[in-house]
């Protein structure tokens, strides 16, 4: 029939309200959608980070604060890995490779990253993905430096560029490495991981701009230049943390026992995924919470929209009243009140996705500049959609309320409404 | 062909009053003619159209409109049955705000078949048809596509009457249509009503508190104030 053309032309002919109130049902919608999609793309970006890595051993600390300092670059070491003991480890012959990382410098706010070549071979993320290069290749010579897709194109990078590493990690330190500098010869593709955000130098070279530093001052009157500090033994004392590959996976379990055993100095080895599943856990809780609110917030939605119809329908016994005339019957008007306010929860729905949206496109850039986190514009998860369905479900079914009051109305105000 | 109307020893009383609201004993009138329906405020005239239009049912007796015994009938038929064949006129803001004029002459097409087909039968699409109904009630075809607001009180109710003869309707039904126009739009409302109806072939029943409209119909029916007695009908 024309009941949805009628409901419509009735919508638009109290636009103001109208629209003030479908504003109401898409923003509630829409942060629910907004958490939603945060929270999915926080936990892709967090799986996505490190893939083919079968153990992450660091000096001894909790086991989530080892994953976030080594990979996902939140936070700081407390305890290093003495040379001698990673030296240990690499012998293991259950061991297939390791990828030892030095930590704690910085580039305009960017973490420099110690490492070795090894890096770039079996440094995996996603779906055991390798880094490739953009342009140039792995650092060779003690002052090379390899940036992070990021790195290069906010900070304007090219190859042979030369930069300077501050000492610590804030963002304005006024103490440099500027009598070292770097020169860049490879630049990575863009991975959407903390990779994108690390700027990558040998170990040599952290021990090099370190060689004339003690407990982390410069040594007055005590300077070594680059050329002279590149005769020097460079092997450093310590590492921060290392990535190990093992020959075969059924050995991680001995391995990482050994390790949290080891004689020595107190270590400690976590299997990422399963530390990952302990952050999950963490996180949990606070996304509940998060999710338990945008619900509340959608209900209250409903409850206005409801408010809103039930307030306007003493005015509209008059169009009640016509419509009653023309052979309308009171289920008729029970279902134009269900319309309209099933119409303000698709109308809603629609407007919430498009609001929604445009604030991940909007916010996209920023977070994924602040917390690596890509977030992306797509359909809700299956589950949502579930929900989504209910809601709209459930905006009809609300117009009960309203359209029970108009039938009893216009039961008793018949063909003679006055107003 | 069956009389547009027909009652017999009708009672309404409103739940929880004293007293009858109306009663009618007998009441007949022809297809196609005109009853005027005179009485004063609160004589029961609104309420005697509503038990004519189906909205409400007897207390007492029998109303039959067309073929139809409507006292009878469920609320499902009544309300089917006054889409079908009934044309209604309000007192006052008879037309949908948010439609435009000529949509609103259209309404009765959209929610009733029957009118519907019959509209099409007489004219080649439901717009023409409006056309028609918008020209014989001398609506200038400026104002068919105009917003409802647009249009003067007399106008408007012209506008309702074109809207109630959409589809020939049997029945034509008025509540008081002129007691919001001044005289010379009374006069030429009642004119083009009356003219209308009678060239379609539509009966009407219009009520009025206004003796000096009676001129214009076939039949008249008196209310009494608190109507207990009643005066049977007149032609
Ligand atoms: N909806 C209603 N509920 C209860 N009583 C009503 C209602 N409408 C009218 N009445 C009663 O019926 C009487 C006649 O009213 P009405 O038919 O509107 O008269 P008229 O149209 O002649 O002015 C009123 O005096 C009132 O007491
Ligand atoms: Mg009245």
């Amino acid at each position: 029939m024309n009941w949805i053309r009628l409901a419509l032309a009735s919508l638009w002919n109290r636009r103001t309200t109208a629209l003030l109130t479908l504003g109401m049902v898409a923003l509630s919608l829409s942060l629910l959608l907004t958490v939603d999609r945060v929270r999915e793309d926080t936990r892709a970006s967090f799986s996505n980070t490190l893939s083919g890595t079968d153990l992450i051993v660091g000096g001894r600390t909790g086991s989530l604060n080892l994953l976030l300092y080594s990979v996902f670059r939140i936070g700081n070491a407390t305890n290093n890995i003495s040379w001698e003991s990673y030296a240990d480890l690499r012998r293991n012959s259950a061991v297939d490779w390791t990828v030892p990382l030095s930590l704690g410098d910085s580039h305009r706010g960017y973490r420099v990253i110690g490492t070795t070549t090894d890096y770039f071979d079996h440094y995996q993320y996603g779906r055991n993905q390798s880094l490739s290069f953009q342009s140039g290749q792995p650092f060779d010579d003690v002052y090379d430096v390899v940036l992070g897709a990021e790195v290069a194109e906010v900070l304007d990078y090219q190859l042979g560029d030369e930069l300077v590493v501050a000492h610590g990690l804030g963002t304005t330190s006024f103490e440099n490495h500027d009598d070292k500098p770097f020169t860049v010869v490879g630049i990575l593709e863009a991975t959407g991981t903390p990779v994108d955000r690390s700027v990558h130098v040998p170990l040599e070279g952290i021990t090099a701009m370190h060689v004339d530093w003690q407990q982390g001052v410069k040594l007055p009157g005590f300077e070594i230049s680059a050329d002279e500090a590149r005769e020097m033994d460079l092997t450093p004392e310590s590492v921060t943390a290392v990535l190990v590959g093992m020959k075969s996976r059924v050995q991680t379990f001995s391995f990482q026992r050994l390790i949290n055993q080891y004689r020595a100095e107190p270590l400690s080895a976590i299997i990422p995924g399963a530390t990952l599943q302990e952050l999950w856990q963490l996180i949990g809780i606070a996304e509940n919470a998060l999710i338990a609110v945008s619900f509340m917030v959608v209900v209250t939605g409903l409850l206005g929209m409801v408010t809103v119809i039930l307030a306007g329908l003493n005015e509209r016994r008059r169009e009640m009243a016509i419509l009653r005339a023309l052979g309308a019957r009171p289920g008729h008007i029970l279902g134009l009140l269900m319309l309209e306010s099933g119409l303000y929860g698709v109308a809603g729905l629609l407007a919430g996705l498009l609001l929604h949206w445009g604030v991940i496109a909007l916010a996209s850039i920023w977070v994924q500049g602040t917390y690596g986190i890509q977030l992306t514009l797509a359909l809700p998860s299956p589950t949502l959609l579930l929900v989504l369905a209910g809601f709209v479900g459930l905006a009809f079914l609300v117009g009960l309320l309203p359209g029970w009051k108009a039938y009893r109305q216009s039961l008793s105000d018949g063909l003679t409404a006055t107003t | 062909m069956a009389d547009a109307l027909s009652i017999e020893s009708l009672a309404y009383r409103w739940p929880g009053q004293q007293h009858n609201t109306l009663t009618i004993d007998r009441l007949r009138l022809p297809a196609g003619s005109s009853l005027f329906v005179r009485g004063p405020s609160g004589s029961g005239k609104s309420t005697l159209l509503n038990l004519l239009a189906g909205v409400l049912v007897p207390t007492q007796g029998r109303i039959q409109v067309l073929d139809q015994p409507l006292s009878e009938q469920s609320g499902k038929v009544r309300d089917r049955f006054r889409a079908d064949n009934i044309g209604y006129i309000f007192q006052q803001f008879n037309l949908l705000p948010y439609l435009s004029v000529i949509d609103n002459v259209m309404l009765p097409c959209r929610l009733s078949r029957r009118r519907h087909d019959k509209a099409l039968s007489e004219a080649s699409s439901l717009t023409d048809a409006a056309a028609d109904r918008l020209t014989r009630l001398n609506i200038p075809e400026a104002l068919w596509h105009q917003r409802v607001s647009a249009l003067s009180v007399g106008q408007q109710q012209r506008v309702a009457a074109a809207r109630a003869l959409m589809g020939l309707p049997e029945l034509v039904i008025a509540d008081e249509p002129t007691s919001a126009l001044d005289q010379d739009n009374v006069d030429n409302f009642m004119d083009v009503l009356t003219g209308q109806c009678q060239a379609l072939g539509s009966a009407l029943v219009f009520v009025s508190h206004d003796r000096h409209l009676a001129r214009w119909f076939d039949q008249e029916l008196e209310l009494a104030p608190e109507s207990r007695t009643q005066s049977g009908a007149t032609s």
